[in-house]
């Protein structure tokens, strides 16, 4: 959603490279590799915030509004592993230093991390300041073990993997969480009250073989008549799948 | 290719698997493409005679592809009988069983999920007759005792002229307190009697229990499980040599070769499959070499650095010497070639070392070594063989027996785990006799199935490298795809290449069509940059320019820490909307990969600027830093110098 822009035209463009610096790592625990890039959207429904995924944390980049230009500074870092300042980042008391998947709505940042050997993986709803784009407390976790998210059998989550948010037709959102060993999505709707943004009961999709990571998930870009989403996912074992939104999730208790 | 892509068009949708759709429909799929990684094929070795008769299968994903031999097209009407996979096809074998009568047996073998505990399944075909409706039976490879133990069935092989099928694999522990442990299966297939129905029966398994493997220095290892199957006549015995793991740090290590006896007529199915487990009759080549390794390396190899991953045999016939069989391994990163006779192996004869053939550490790799695993030779006693295939990493090499010499060839294996292939004798339209090919499958790359002409190697291997003849792309795995509903495509990044997916009218009509997407083969656009040669690739978004000479464009991080641009082909009157070669645009790196490296790559837009960016990240040891790049050059530069980057 959002990769459309019908009002550039005109111009073939001349590329040219914004090297932009400055990833903050005051804890100096950021790993090298980058897992996930994440574009969100402010208020105002324009692309503002860069999510990086950077292994033992994420950073968030200010992309310019409206009215400022591009200047991609970082205006937050948080670690999914044991800082000085708070030796349990993620609440459950352990450290997850394979964070794999970003995605971000208006107020709101996914991330979906994992613990070292495959020993379980979580996906964090983040509360983000949509004046500043800092990060401000941690506002849902959905654990997993082996044997299903929360305990739901049949959401084999087990390794972390691509996260994608999409806004169905009355306005809400729905979290898509590509896994990447079984090959399955999890379908979660985002529900909000007073006291923050959290997950509902998912629906999976098993996706086949396992072990089949789920590479990336994208928007197929052909909605229901009723604005559900479709998503285009790959994996790295099979190819591609297209997959249409549930019609019944929104009627789960 | 235009009438592959034809045959495709036409008969490649009903492959997906559309899910129905209900008034409420829970999350479900639309499409669900099964072609996925390549790992394993079988051939009909002798295509001389009748070549659009014969085929090359390859599992790739959960469908089972049938290649016809004199086109190379993919014969998809073949394909819709018995194709319900629900697991990976992880082996394929092939049996002739009469040239004359064209009676003919194909094996596809399912792994096990191990996270689930679907079982492996043996597919039986009867193809004796292309295109009409095999005679299918599945046979569940489950433990019949009362606590089962799940099987994990990983290799299968064809006894050759016995109508015998040999299954191996590992009995799984499923307790701290048991072990994993190799298992054996034995089966009887084809018709009982000319009036009675085609059958598929277990008559043997092995469950051997403690198998010491001796690996040099007075020790031993238990072996844990089987990882290939191989079976051979060697003078009035039938004789199994199972390649065998044991125990590793974390994970069983491939290590050696073991002996097993068949006798499918034994009154006692006890003594159909008799493993003989005294030392004489199991090797560890390089059993001497790894304990050295391991006690005199600052770096110990890592659990497969040593290993035995496959093996071949050679029959020679020579007027002046008695007859013998020729036992050859690929012996890991060992990077050697190791020979043994084992003519008299039953008796007290065992295993005879012959010679070893050195493929020198890193020939020609520039980061690491090669790991050699797959070995194959061509079948045919009278020919006295000297040609061996054999995989490692990155290259296919061709070694000559017995002047133990070898060429590397020049078609590089990206990361071509898993290679196998089969050596072919076909008589082309273009060439006068016959012509040796081989023809071989490997995972993850942007060639699934590659053919080399090695006919001329055979008998002169002076000859310069051998270069590839045919290579064909195929979906497998990939790491991102986009989809572009104004050209009826998806696009799809295959690690070295870019191809399209077209996907109709399912973009025109909202929907409401029965989906189908079809993998356009002439698509496949490899990732090749003039002067900087094969770039990886890996996810991939797009960036549209209305309005533009080209108004789509693709763009894919390189791996290295630059961007590759994809313009798509949408100039009449051709409008193929396939990728266009591409255009690296590089940046100022003062270091390349692996200390430069991106992988992602998400395009936005920016209100301020009006026009769209792509971004990505690029890391490693260079610098942590954001690239993006402004469609009409007005952005700046702030670049920070080479070093770890903090606020």
């Amino acid at each position: 959603m959002g990769r459309y822009w019908p009002r550039y035209g005109g111009q073939n463009p001349v590329w040219q490279v914004l090297d932009v610096t400055a990833i903050a790592d005051p804890e100096d625990k950021l790993q090298d590799y980058v897992k996930d890039i994440a574009i969100a959207r402010d208020a105002n429904g324009f692309d503002r915030w860069g999510i990086v995924a950077l292994h033992n944390g994420i950073v968030v980049l200010d992309l310019g509004s409206a009215s400022s230009p591009m200047d991609f500074a970082a205006v937050d870092t948080f670690y999914t592993v044991a800082t000085s300042q708070d030796p349990t980042r993620l609440h459950d008391g352990n450290e997850y230093p394979d964070v794999v998947g970003v995605a971000g709505i208006p107020g709101t940042i996914a991330i979906s991390a994992g613990k070292p050997s495959d020993a379980g993986a979580v996906i964090v709803l983040l509360a983000q300041d949509e004046t500043t784009g800092q990060i401000a407390n941690i506002d849902y976790f959905v654990w997993d073990a082996v044997g299903g998210v929360d305990g739901i059998p049949g959401t084999d989550f087990f390794k972390p993997g691509p996260l994608e948010f999409f806004q169905v037709g009355d306005g809400s959102y729905r979290l898509y969480a590509g896994c990447s060993f079984s090959g399955a999505v999890l379908e979660f709707p985002v529900e909000e009250d007073p006291y923050g943004t959290w997950l509902g009961t998912p629906e999976v999709w098993e996706g086949g073989t396992h072990p089949n990571a789920v590479s990336d998930i994208r928007p197929y870009p052909v909605g229901h008549p009723d604005g559900l989403p479709r998503l285009l996912v790959t994996r790295y074992r099979q190819t591609v799948a297209i997959l249409a939104a549930s019609e019944t999730l929104a009627q789960q208790p | 290719m235009t009438k592959l892509l034809s045959v495709a068009l036409t008969l490649l949708a009903p492959l997906a698997t559309p899910a129905s759709v209900a008034a409420q429909s829970p999350l479900h799929p639309l499409i669900n493409l099964g072609d996925g990684i390549a790992r394993a094929s079988a051939v009909t070795q002798n295509s001389t005679e009748a070549p659009d008769e014969k085929r090359f299968w390859v599992g790739q994903g959960v469908r089972r592809a049938q290649i016809q031999i004199d086109n190379r097209e993919r014969n998809f009407s073949e394909e819709l009988v018995g194709q319900d996979y629900s697991s990976e096809i992880i082996d394929l074998e092939f049996d002739e069983l009469s040239p004359v009568t064209d009676d003919h047996r194909l094996f596809v073998l399912t792994a096990y999920q191990q996270r689930t505990g679907v079982p492996g399944k043996l597919q039986y075909l009867n193809v004796s007759s292309p295109g009409a409706p095999f005679e299918v039976a599945l046979v569940e490879l489950t433990d019949p005792s009362t606590t089962p133990r799940p099987y994990d069935i990983v290799s299968i092989c064809v006894v050759p002229e016995e109508q015998l099928l040999l299954a191996g694999g590992t009995l799984k522990s499923i307790s701290p307190l048991t072990k994993d442990e190799p298992i054996l299966m034995l089966f009887r297939y084809g018709q009982p009697s000319p009036t009675e129905p085609d059958q598929l029966v277990k008559i043997a398994e092995a469950r051997p229990g403690l198998v010491p493997l001796p690996c040099g220095g007075g020790s031993f290892h238990n072996v844990r499980g089987v990882l290939g199957v191989f079976a051979h006549r060697v003078a009035d015995d039938l004789l199994a040599f199972p390649t065998i793991a044991v125990d590793g740090h974390n994970n069983p290590m491939p290590r050696g070769v073991g002996l097993v006896r068949i006798d499918a007529d034994a009154p006692l199915e006890a003594d159909r499959l008799v493993w003989m487990t005294d030392p004489q009759h199991a090797i560890d080549p390089a059993g001497a070499e790894y304990l050295q390794l391991c006690t005199g390396s600052a770096n110990p190899p890592s659990n497969d650095a040593i290993s035995v991953r496959w093996l071949d045999f050679v029959d020679t016939v020579n007027a002046e010497e008695e007859p013998q069989t020729l036992l050859y391994l690929a012996c890991g990163s060992a990077w050697q070639v190791r020979e043994y006779d084992i003519t008299n192996v039953v008796g007290s004869g065992g295993f005879v070392p012959g010679a070893v053939i050195e493929i020198p550490f890193n020939p020609g790799i520039a980061n690491g070594s090669d790991n050699l695993y797959w070995i194959a030779a061509r079948h045919e006693p009278a020919q006295n063989v000297d040609l061996l295939y054999v995989a490692g990493r990155h290259h296919m090499y061709c070694v000559h027996r017995t002047l133990h010499s070898y060429q590397q060839t020049n078609h590089w294996l990206r990361n071509g785990e898993d290679m196998e292939g089969h050596v072919v004798v076909e008589q082309t339209l273009t060439t006068n006799g016959d012509r040796e090919h081989v023809w071989t499958v490997a995972a993850e790359t942007s060639h699934p199935w590659t053919i080399f002409d090695m006919t001329d190697r055979f008998h002169n291997p002076a000859l310069e490298a051998p270069d590839v003849l045919e290579k064909r792309f195929a979906p497998g795995g990939c790491d991102g795809g986009v989809a572009v509903p104004e050209l009826d495509s998806v696009y799809f990044g295959y690690f070295a290449g870019i191809a399209r997916l077209d996907v109709g009218t399912m973009f025109d009509d909202g929907g409401a069509v029965p989906p189908a997407i079809t993998p356009v083969y002439d698509s496949y656009q490899p990732a090749i940059v003039p002067a900087q040669g094969e770039q990886i690739i890996e996810q991939i978004d797009l960036i549209r320019f209305p309005g533009t000479t080209d108004p789509f464009r693709l763009f894919t991080p390189n791996g290295a820490g630059d961007i590759l641009e994809w313009k798509i082909d949408t100039a009449l009157p051709a409008f193929t909307k396939n990728p266009l070669p591409p255009t690296l645009i590089e940046l100022d790196w003062d270091v390349s990969w692996p200390e430069a490296y991106a992988n992602c790559a998400t395009a936005g837009w920016s209100e301020h600027a009006q026009r769209p960016y792509c971004s990505w990240i690029t890391s490693r040891q260079a610098c942590r830093r954001r690239f993006a790049w402004d469609a009409t050059g007005r952005g700046t530069v702030d670049r920070t110098p080479s070093g770890k980057c903090s606020m």
